[in-house]
């Protein structure tokens, strides 16, 4: 009890915070806001820097596209920016919040109300069905039962995926999963829906459905999309591409 | 110890040094001809601290008990053997008069004293004996004036001082020897027990009571209790003291001048190295004792005269018990054992999963299997080595600690005589024992884990599981595997795996079934070890057509479901399935509760790793009537309760197992009611459900060794608390409140008389009193149809009339053709020839018939009942079995009528009275009452309800000595929950890490975790539970017990407490991996391959 109690006093203040943060973002424009980003991991004994003082601002409804070699600093940026992970010096700001003013639980909180997640390899849990996986942030954010399950289902019929809401993802396909994936970053209608290579693991045919289903969330929810990849093709229909080198933005490319 | 299951301890020895020297010489191969392999496994051990940490603990288990029951054998021998040469000192030999059970007899055999000189001259040039010591001593009433304590019987020893001076003397407890030289008429060197019980000092005056005369003697000297100052040792339960007087003073004092009763004999050496010629003297002595010449110099005539290797017979018996315990403990300890064996094969199958793709990756660069073997073994060897030096020092400082400490703790006195010892030798085999066997399991398990497929692993991705392949032909394998079927399954590897290259399905099922058929058709015959036979049969045949089935990928839940649900049923269905099919009568020993727990195991574990996932249906949301689940599972709880209050312990334990069930339905409403009540939580009540069961093997291993040390603990309580409920029952006394027991120097033939003339006001609370003779020492008996002709030494008692004529004494079963108990006790009072027995098992006096009760009632039988040294017999009817559950020193007796009893042994002499007392009278302080008033005469009372709960508080303390080492076992489960939420945190980090992405919080994480733990402890100890108490329910609810009319109780407030404790542990032991798996970074998580 201590435990959800805790959690819901997180949750509201959270939601308070954003609140706040998306009427004064909304009035500046940016919806994320990077200025002299560093990150350094030590590996091996060895200072690695990461990130090198990025600065990078995101427009609300903005589709983003990171590329860049390997090893270049895309996820760190990505994690960076969504609050996964903490930076050495400078400041992350979403809807106007400098995400360093949030302690662990309050980010998470944040993060289950306000963002959705995306990842290459899907990160299903594969114990759980494909509506039990979606409404896995609803769960957490205290959303009760039946509002939960409604809104699950609802994103899987916005993926083309209500058919198979009882299936466990060993019984999709890696285009079916990635739109359960998909599914369940949106289930909580977030602001910022964060894609560390999304369409990595698919052939083209499915990446290019995929991409299409972003498009469409993002034109119509007008849900900010930042997007990790190596693929050329998915960054020509972002709406902006910036390119990445030794943690550095080296250059930025509208689309047409 | 000499020999364990037979074999010497030697050869034991040797065979498992040798074990162990080939297992390091492999590894040391290993080391110099791939030191690749050597140091990769090697290198291994620092990788992670904790997780090796678990490791040894896992590793060290088997050796961990092995050293445990060998320190206990060691310690009970050493210590009996310790208190035998302390008593017996110069005593080697004693000339038995008296038959089997002299000690404890009640009456004596007076030779003269002059005899002495007869052996001292025959046998003055002897090249073993050293002398003969006389003894005259006889039982007596001492109070001392000073203190006013008394002592009803002290055992007074009338010495030699010349010879006892001779051949060792007397060790005074401050040190030194007493000086025999000096010792007055009027002079008593007085035990230390005595001492104490009497509260005296050197210088206080002691009265003796003898033959209603008494006499005062001074305190000369406290010495050390020994045979020769008249102690019998640390067994002589009756023993209250004794002293050492002048002959002449013990000889004058009870009537028996010129007479000696003990005559001892010291053989040459000191008090250790004399008994090595034991058996030699006696084989010189006794013939002589028995012939013309020895009879008439000792006066004795028509008696059956041996010579006792007293201190050889002492020492043997130290190492039967000690053998005895050490065997006990390694058949309690083979739950462990196999549990720890499964610790082990699990932890390389984990360690393997988690370096499959470095397993890939060295053998596409070319390492071939056997290398990786190789990798392992030494990597296990090193573990191995650590483990079994650990497991050692823990085995010793466990069996000195549970078993000495808490015998000691627990039984008091009784037990102040252990000592801890362990042998070199003892160590010796534990530690190899357990290494080799340890080493055994990690060589299987890494040529298991070995077989990798080259590409799945570096990809990390499932492997397709087809069946193995038949492979070709290896005619030199086949032509090495013939001669080596000598060790058959080296043999059967060989000649059929890699020389027929059959799969392995396909050798051991057929194998398999071999065996059972075989087993089946030994069983068949009934007689000793059928049971074992028929039902490890019946078992493993479906066992190895469940493999064969598998093999050719028959749907897995419904093979093993239909397995597990099969093996539950033969071994919990209150019949036997075996008796039914092979129309036989099956016998079966303690050899079948490791059968039956390891078969029950199975069993549910299979049900529960192919079926739990059904629980998951509890957590699923439902719309509507979202309680239903909770509601409907809650009210069949309080249902099963009810009818379980309602049945109670009445019936034949069904109300029990309605507990039983009503305890489970409640952890299934209480967990579907917080899965609705706290949705949130319901993924994570999921998870840790859906999660254990994706890994099918290591959840099952885990619920497995947990489950059988539950089960072997539970069914350890069930039958310890229905033992004492049948020792300590209502009709345990039989109707009796008190036992008062005169001596033979003493005679008190009316209790109740001397207690009104004595002016005792316990007399008037007497309602009845009746009187037993006690064992006179020469009294044998037969059953009258047993075919072996042999007769036992036994107590044969001539119950009075008054003993007989009681409304209120109870039997425990009577004759068929008797009404009620009454027309028993009536005939036997006034009828020919018709004989009670007491309810104990005779084994003690060598026996081992007991009728076959039914319904309470049995077919009536003869026995017949001898005096050996007259030759007199009778042959008496047995239509009665006393309910008393008095032991068997004190209560067990075939009872007769004075008229059989006269024609074999003469009048009877009552010397026990059972007494009976008014409504609301405690007996404890009536007996005390009684002692008290006839203290001068020697009566020893004693309440017999406190008799029986003494006796069962020494039975529940061994009790609670053998479940607190079944216990250790539990280390095994924890550990492994240990090693698994370990592993599990390092294989999902991804997962943890999307999760904490997407919202949970890092306490939500650690949850599901501890979830996860939780239910594979729950299923193990459930599992345990239930299995246990059933199969102690079929125990005394079946067969014998079932005859005897016992109601099954459950000891759930132990059960429960004990359970706790172990899920308590479990949890404790996942905090630490749960908590880092909520604090793993989220970053670093996603990042993770």
């Amino acid at each position: 009890m201590a435990l959800a109690f805790s959690l819901r006093k997180d949750q509201a203040r959270a939601r308070t915070v954003v609140l706040e943060a998306t009427r004064v973002a909304e009035a500046a424009g940016s919806i994320i806001d990077l200025d002299s980003v560093v990150k350094t991991y030590s590996s091996g004994g060895v200072e690695v820097q990461a990130l090198r003082g990025v600065s990078l601002q995101v427009q609300r409804g903005e589709t983003v596209a990171i590329m860049g070699a390997s090893g270049c600093g895309k996820t760190t940026l990505l994690n960076c920016m969504s609050g996964l992970d903490v930076i050495d010096a400078g400041t992350v700001s979403i809807a106007g919040t400098d995400l360093a003013t949030l302690n662990d639980r309050q980010k998470t909180s944040y993060r289950a109300q306000n963002m959705g997640f995306i990842f290459q390899t899907y990160n299903l849990l594969p114990v759980l069905s494909a509506v039990e996986n979606v409404e896995l942030p609803l769960v957490v954010s205290g959303v009760n039962a039946g509002d939960a399950r409604r809104k699950a289902i609802a994103a899987l019929e916005r993926v083309g995926l209500a058919d198979k809401a009882d299936s466990r993802p060993a019984q999709l396909s890696g285009g079916q999963r990635q739109r359960v994936t998909i599914a369940r970053s949106l289930v909580n209608n977030p602001a910022i829906i964060w894609a560390d290579e999304p369409t990595g693991a698919l052939d083209s045919k499915t990446a290019d459905d995929v991409m299409t289903l972003m498009e469409t969330l993002n034109r119509d929810n007008h849900q900010t999309f930042v997007i990790v990849t190596h693929d050329p093709g998915v960054g020509r229909r972002c709406h902006r591409t910036v390119h990445m080198s030794d943690g550095l933005i080296v250059s930025e490319e509208r689309a047409a | 110890m000499k020999e364990l299951f037979g074999i010497p301890m030697d050869a034991i020895m040797y065979a498992l040094v040798a074990i162990f020297a080939v297992a390091v010489a492999g590894v040391g191969f290993i080391f110099f001809t791939n030191r690749t392999m050597f140091k990769m496994g090697l290198r291994n051990l620092p990788r992670r601290g904790l997780q090796t940490g678990l490791v040894v603990v896992g590793l060290m288990l088997a050796t961990l008990i092995t050293t445990a029951s060998f320190t206990t054998g060691d310690t009970i021998d050493y210590s009996i053997t310790k208190v035998a040469y302390d008593v017996l000192q110069r005593s080697d030999l004693s000339v038995n008069f008296q038959g089997e059970d002299a000690n404890q007899a009640s009456d004596s055999v007076y030779v003269s004293q002059n005899a002495l000189s007869t052996l001292e001259t025959k046998f003055a040039d002897d090249p073993d004996i050293d002398g003969f010591l006389p003894f005259l001593q006889e039982p007596a009433p001492v109070v001392n004036q000073r203190t006013r304590l008394s002592e009803p019987s002290i055992m007074l020893s009338g010495i030699d001082p010349q010879r006892l001076g001779r051949l060792g003397g007397l060790r005074l407890v401050g040190g030194g020897a007493a000086d025999l030289a000096s010792l007055g008429e009027h002079d008593i060197l007085l035990g230390k027990k005595a001492a104490d019980e009497l509260d005296a000092s050197v210088g206080d005056t002691l009265t003796v009571f003898v033959n209603g005369a008494s006499a005062q003697v001074t305190v000369a000297g406290i010495v050390k209790d020994e045979f020769a100052a008249g102690d019998r040792g640390n067994f002589d339960s009756a023993g209250n003291g004794s002293g050492a007087m002048l002959l002449s003073s013990v000889q004058t004092l009870t009537g028996h001048p010129g007479q000696v009763n003990v005559i001892t004999v010291a053989l040459k050496g000191d008090v250790r190295s004399s008994v090595g010629r034991s058996a030699e003297a006696a084989a010189r002595l006794e013939p002589y004792v028995q012939g013309q010449e020895g009879r008439a110099a000792l006066g004795v005539d028509g008696r059956e005269i041996k010579i006792d290797a007293v201190k050889q017979d002492s020492i043997d018996e130290a190492e039967q018990f000690g053998n005895m315990f050490t065997t006990f403990f390694l058949i309690l300890g083979l739950f462990s054992i196999a549990a720890g064996v499964m610790l082990i094969f699990m932890i390389f199958v984990m360690l393997a999963a988690e370096r499959k793709a470095e397993m890939g990756m060295a053998r596409a660069v070319g390492a071939q299997r056997s290398n990786l073997v190789q990798s392992f073994v030494s990597e296990g060897m090193a573990y191995n080595i650590i483990a079994g030096a650990v497991g050692a020092a823990f085995g010793v400082a466990a069996a000195i600690g549970l078993v000495i400490g808490f015998l000691r703790m627990s039984g008091g006195e009784d037990f102040e005589f252990l000592t801890a010892h362990v042998t070199a030798r003892s160590l010796i085999i534990s530690y190899c024992l357990g290494v080799s066997l340890t080493f055994l399991t990690v060589v299987i398990a890494s040529m298991k884990v070995s077989a990798v497929n080259i590409v799945s692993a570096i990809r990390g991705i499932e492997e397709d599981g087809k069946r193995q392949p038949r492979r070709k032909t290896s005619w030199k394998w086949v032509a090495i595997g013939i001669p080596s079927m000598i060790v058959p399954p080296l043999g059967v590897w060989f000649l059929f795996r890699k020389g027929f290259g059959l799969a392995w399905a396909w050798i051991l099922a057929p194998v398999g079934i071999a065996v059972g058929v075989l087993a089946i058709l030994g069983a068949g015959g009934g007689g000793s070890g059928s049971e074992f036979l028929a039902a490890f049969g019946f078992s493993i045949i479906p066992l190895c057509l469940a493999m064969l089935a598998a093999y050719y990928r028959l749907n897995g839940r419904f093979t093993w479901t239909v397995l597990g649900a099969y093996l539950a049923a033969y071994w919990l269905l209150p019949f036997n399935i075996a008796e039914k099919v092979l129309g036989a009568e099956l016998k079966g020993d303690i050899e079948m509760f490791p059968l039956s727990g390891v078969m029950v195991v199975i069993a549910f574990t299979l049900i529960i790793v192919f079926n739990a996932r059904l629980l998951t249906t509890l957590f699923q949301r439902r719309t509507g009537a979202r309680y239903a689940v909770p509601a409907l599972t809650g009210a069949a709880t309080v249902a099963s309760v009810a009818v379980g209050v309602v049945l109670g312990d009445t019936g034949d334990g069904v109300g029990q197992l309605m507990y039983l069930f009503a305890g489970l339905l409640g952890l299934v409403a209480a967990t579907a009611y917080a899965a609705v009540r706290f949705p949130h939580l319901a993924p994570a009540l999921k998870m840790g459900v859906a999660y254990p069961l994706s890994s099918r093997f290591r959840t099952g291993m885990t619920i497995a060794m947990f489950s059988l040390i539950v089960f072997s603990i539970v069914t350890f309580s069930a039958v310890n608390a229905n033992f004492t409920a049948m020792q300590t029952g209502q009709d345990g006394d039989g109707g009796w409140d008190v036992v008062a027991t005169a001596n033979r120097n003493n005679p008190v033939p009316d209790v109740p008389a001397a207690l009104r003339d004595a002016g005792a006001p316990v007399a008037d609370q007497i309602v009845d009193a009746g009187r037993v003779t006690t064992f006179t020492g020469e009294q044998q008996v037969r059953i009258a149809s047993a075919k072996n002709l042999e007769w036992h030494t036994y107590p044969v008692i001539a119950a009075a009339p008054d003993f007989l004529s009681l409304s209120e004494s109870k039997l425990e079963a009577r004759a068929k053709g008797y009404a009620d108990d009454g027309a028993v006790f009536n005939a036997v009072r006034t009828g020919t020839n018709l004989a009670l027995v007491d309810s104990n098992d005779w084994g003690p006096y060598g026996m081992t018939f007991s009728p076959k009760v039914s319904d309470g009632q049995f077919e009536p039988f003869d026995v017949i009942v001898r005096n050996p040294v007259t030759d007199a017999r009778e042959t008496v009817t047995v239509i009665g079995v006393l309910a008393s559950k008095l032991n068997a020193e004190v209560g067990a007796g075939v009872y007769v009528n004075e008229t059989p009893y006269t024609r074999v042994f003469g009048a009877p002499d009552y010397q026990r009275t059972y007494i009976r007392l008014q409504d609301g009278v405690t007996p404890k302080t009536a007996a005390r009452e009684i002692e008290a008033a006839l203290s001068t005469q020697g009566v020893q009372a004693d309440s017999i309800r406190k008799l029986i709960n003494d006796s069962a508080a020494q039975d529940r303390a061994f009790t609670r000595m053998f479940q607190g080492f079944m216990a250790l076992g539990l280390f095994v489960g924890i550990t492994a929950l240990g090693v698994i939420a370990f592993r599990s945190v390092v294989e999902r980090r991804q997962q943890i890490g999307m999760l904490r992405a997407i919202g949970y919080q890092s306490g939500t994480v650690a949850l599901t975790f501890v979830l996860e733990s939780s239910f594979i402890a729950l299923m193990g100890i459930l599992s345990g539970v239930v299995g246990g108490v059933i199969v102690a329910r079929n125990l005394f609810t079946t067969g014998q017990f079932a005859d005897e009319g016992i109601q099954f109780v459950m000891p759930w407030t132990e059960v429960i407490a004990f359970t706790a404790v172990a899920f308590a542990f479990s949890l404790l032991m996942t905090w630490l991996p749960s908590r880092s798996a909520a604090r793993v970074p989220v970053a670093d998580a996603l990042r993770y391959e």
